[in-house]
């Protein structure tokens, strides 16, 4: 069930107006229902697999909290480590595994059989078994108190607006909205209409637009492309993926404020990030944090010698490339930003006996290039990541630098890109400028209805012939 | 009046706002269709074939998409098919397949008094093929009568979605034509857009085949066949020239055979070079030309014999 379609509006609409109907423990008990069914929906056998682990992370965490000796929480963490993991691994990563072996052993003489498993990945695992596994962090910690109610737990896991993509929530921030009876505050419902509006834009206006024509440079021989072609293509990807994705999180953010939950702002305008810090702190904003807490800190974090810390990030931003799937290409973009970020940590390092100063805004005028500049470099990372080979995104690279024929591909889809483009870019800058990501809905009522008007005719009228899935479904 | 009140109340207006932009989008979008080729002639349907009731000799119609509109000169084909009293009708809608040329043809053409004498469907590449991305709103506005709608939903639209938007389509304007008029637009926006729309479009569908090489299915085909059968009108398909060449389905060719129905093979066309197409299957107004006489010499005996009431 995806959310730019009709039956996930028409079961929307049967949810809320049961919601209202019921008493707090029956709305979460419905809500437990109806997340199971949104997911059962694509393959009842994943749902099989989310509710066997839901029991299991149930279960462990409990055993965390009621043991006295370290030793053996540490172990029923490890437990619910190695099982999140070992999914994660086994879904996404044997295949991927079995042929790099397999080109090893040809590569070193050896001519062993060719097999792989037919595996189908169930929708958003990463994203739920990252949650699951912070929960029994986080009580391992102490920083939380294990879910003895089990309805509660498993609508945490399954909570159905941010199931399948994310945020990926923490069980601190969700878990007690779960327990605690929910209240709609003033602004909710203009809140989540300007999501939703927002998010369906992103999603069928941009991202899908995009999609044709990154789908038609990425999958042409790149022998036959052009400078500016693969220059359209990466910049109509970066496009694609950011209202893919953005959109997603929209949606469900606006979705569950209708529901009366909270959940985290997963993109503040990455494309206006004048550093790659600063890049990490607007994209995918979850998963950084989830990174951060627990991967880069536990790792050191920044507490070492500047290597250490370089290290860290690198192999930070590398995990995060693998968290994305199987393959080389990602294993790339992760490296490729592991060391744009200790390259940008290098260049500001504070000297010897020099404190950090708190960041100051510089001005728009030194803020402007930089974006164009952080946006560029970006858009690297996003023909490492869209890319069916490294060698594919080796030459479609050169050949921005050595072939600078302007085809009628790209003097017609530069133009119907700007036309996609420029409102969403002139709509964001002014949220930017305003530095809250809800400035429109406390503007005046007459210009949230403008743009309203325009998203609405778009989606009506310029919604692309082939709708496609969410990018990050397959994550 | 609490501030949540008033909260509520400011969003009534902003969802009014809205809806009312919503109804000048869709009056735009019925203005702006009154000028376009493809919604034209949909809606000139009834007219049209108003003209076949009781006509003697009974027509001609040439079924197809853009490949006719833009490979048919009628001015040939009228001079050498129009005989005195038998009208000569072209509906040849763009982005249109076999699933839309079967509800046209049961909604306008099948009536007793309406059948025309010879239907001429064009097609290449993959047209006659289940597989087809069906437009449900357009077929909600002009390809389907409501008594239509549970044949529609048991064989062609079975997703919840496009249920939703072949009833949209019969009430919206802007639903039905969407693909039109996204193209109109746009073509405002880059001149070429149509034509590297098309190339790009092509492309694409290319090698999705080759990397999902699912085999076709013509169960939409047999079903059209057996509805024109039915009327007893004679039909007559012609595999349309495009740039790069394409190999005609062996099922298509069963289909055909089993049904009595020829096939013209127009794949290759002497005359008629790639320079002669704009893009990777529309014919130039030359090409056309020369096409629309050669398909009009295959077609004479069929015509002679509709003229000998054969």
């Amino acid at each position: 069930m995806i959310f730019s379609t009709y039956v996930f509006w028409c079961f929307f609409a049967i949810v809320v107006s049961l919601y209202f109907m019921l008493s707090h423990r029956w709305q979460n008990r419905m809500l437990l229902v109806a997340s199971w069914v949104f997911y059962g929906w694509w393959d009842v056998r994943f749902l099989l697999m989310m509710f066997g682990t839901t029991v299991v992370d149930y279960y462990l965490a409990q055993r965390i909290e009621d043991s006295a000796d370290r030793r053996v929480q540490k172990r029923w963490l490890m437990v619910s480590v190695v099982m999140n993991l070992g999914l994660l691994a086994f879904f996404k990563y044997c295949n991927f595994f079995i042929e790099n072996t397999h080109a090893m052993l040809q590569a070193i003489g050896f001519q062993p059989n060719p097999w792989t498993l037919q595996v189908i990945l169930p929708v958003g695992i990463s994203f739920y078994t990252f949650q699951e596994m912070s929960y029994c962090i986080d009580v391992y910690r102490g920083e939380l108190k294990a879910s003895r109610k089990f309805s509660d737990f498993a609508l945490f896991v399954a909570f159905f607006p941010q199931l399948v993509a994310g945020p990926i929530e923490r069980a601190t921030k969700l878990l007690p909205q779960v327990q605690r009876p929910r209240v709609l505050k003033e602004g909710t419902f203009t809140a989540g209409l300007y999501l939703v509006m927002l998010g369906l834009f992103k999603k069928i206006i941009i991202a899908d637009n995009m999609a044709q024509i990154a789908d038609w440079v990425f999958t042409s021989d790149v022998n036959t492309l052009t400078g500016p072609e693969c220059l359209l293509g990466i910049y109509a990807f970066a496009f694609q993926i950011y209202g893919d994705f953005s959109g997603y999180s929209c949606i469900a953010q606006g979705v569950a404020k209708w529901l009366g939950f909270e959940l985290m702002d997963n993109f503040r305008m990455p494309y206006f990030a004048t550093s790659p810090s600063d890049f990490w702190r607007r994209w995918h904003i979850s998963l950084s944090q989830w990174l951060r807490d627990y991967l880069y800190i536990p790792l050191g974090g920044n507490r070492g010698s500047s290597w250490k810390t370089y290290r860290n990030l690198i192999l930070t931003m590398l995990l995060g490339g693998l968290w994305h799937g199987a393959a080389w290409t990602f294993v790339l973009w992760g490296l490729f930003h592991g060391v744009l970020l200790a390259a940008w940590r290098w260049v500001n390092e504070p000297e010897p006996g020099q404190k950090l100063e708190p960041e100051e805004q510089p001005s728009l005028l030194y803020r402007l290039p930089m974006m164009v500049l952080m946006f560029h470099l970006v858009c690297v990372g996003w023909l490492l990541f869209r890319a069916e080979s490294a060698s594919q995104a080796w030459t479609m690279a050169s050949l921005l630098f050595t072939n600078f024929d302007v085809t009628p591909f790209v003097s017609v889809y530069a133009r119907v890109m700007a036309f996609f483009i420029t409102p969403l870019l002139l709509l964001e800058f002014w949220i930017y400028m305003q530095d809250d990501l809800l400035a429109l809905t406390r503007a005046y009522w007459l210009r949230r209805a403008a743009v309203y008007s325009y998203c609405a005719a778009m989606l009506l009228c310029f919604a692309p012939e082939i709708a496609h899935e969410f990018i990050y479904f397959q994550f | 009046m609490n501030s949540s009140t008033s909260s509520f109340k400011t969003e009534c207006k902003v969802i009014l706002f809205v809806l009312l932009s919503l109804v000048l989008v869709e009056l735009y979008a019925r203005h702006l269709s009154r000028g376009m080729w493809d919604p034209r002639q949909l809606r000139a349907l009834p007219e049209q074939t108003a003209q076949l009731q009781g006509a003697q000799p009974k027509g001609v119609l040439f079924l197809g998409n853009s490949l006719f509109r833009d490979g048919l000169d009628p001015e040939i084909l009228e001079s050498t098919l129009e005989k005195p009293g038998r009208p000569v009708l072209r509906l040849a809608a763009s982005g249109t397949t076999i699933t839309d040329w079967y509800y046209y043809f049961r909604t306008y053409f099948s009536r007793k008094e309406r059948v025309p004498e010879l239907v001429v469907v064009g097609f290449a590449r993959r047209h006659l093929d289940d597989q087809n991305r069906l437009v449900p709103g357009r077929l909600g506005a002009y390809s389907c009568e409501m008594c239509d709608t549970p044949e529609v939903f048991s064989e062609d639209i079975t997703d919840f979605g496009g249920r939703v938007e072949f009833f949209q389509g019969m009430a919206l304007v802007s639903v039905a034509h969407r693909d039109w008029l996204r193209h109109r637009y746009l073509m405002r926006v880059a001149d070429n857009y149509p034509e590297t729309q098309q190339r790009v479009h092509d492309d694409l569908q290319l090698r999705t085949q080759k990397a999902v090489p699912e085999a076709p299915t013509y169960t939409r085909l047999r079903r059209f066949i057996q509805t024109v059968r039915e009327s007893r009108a004679r039909l007559v398909f012609v595999a349309m020239p495009t740039k790069h060449p394409y190999a005609i389905n062996s099922e298509i060719l069963i289909a055909a055979r089993e049904a009595g129905v020829p096939i013209l093979d127009c794949r290759e066309v002497p005359g008629i070079s790639r320079a002669d197409f704009k893009d990777n299957v529309h014919l130039t107004p030359d090409g056309a030309r020369v096409f629309s006489r050669y398909l009009a010499k295959r077609l004479e005996p069929d015509a002679a014999r509709l003229a000998e009431g054969r």
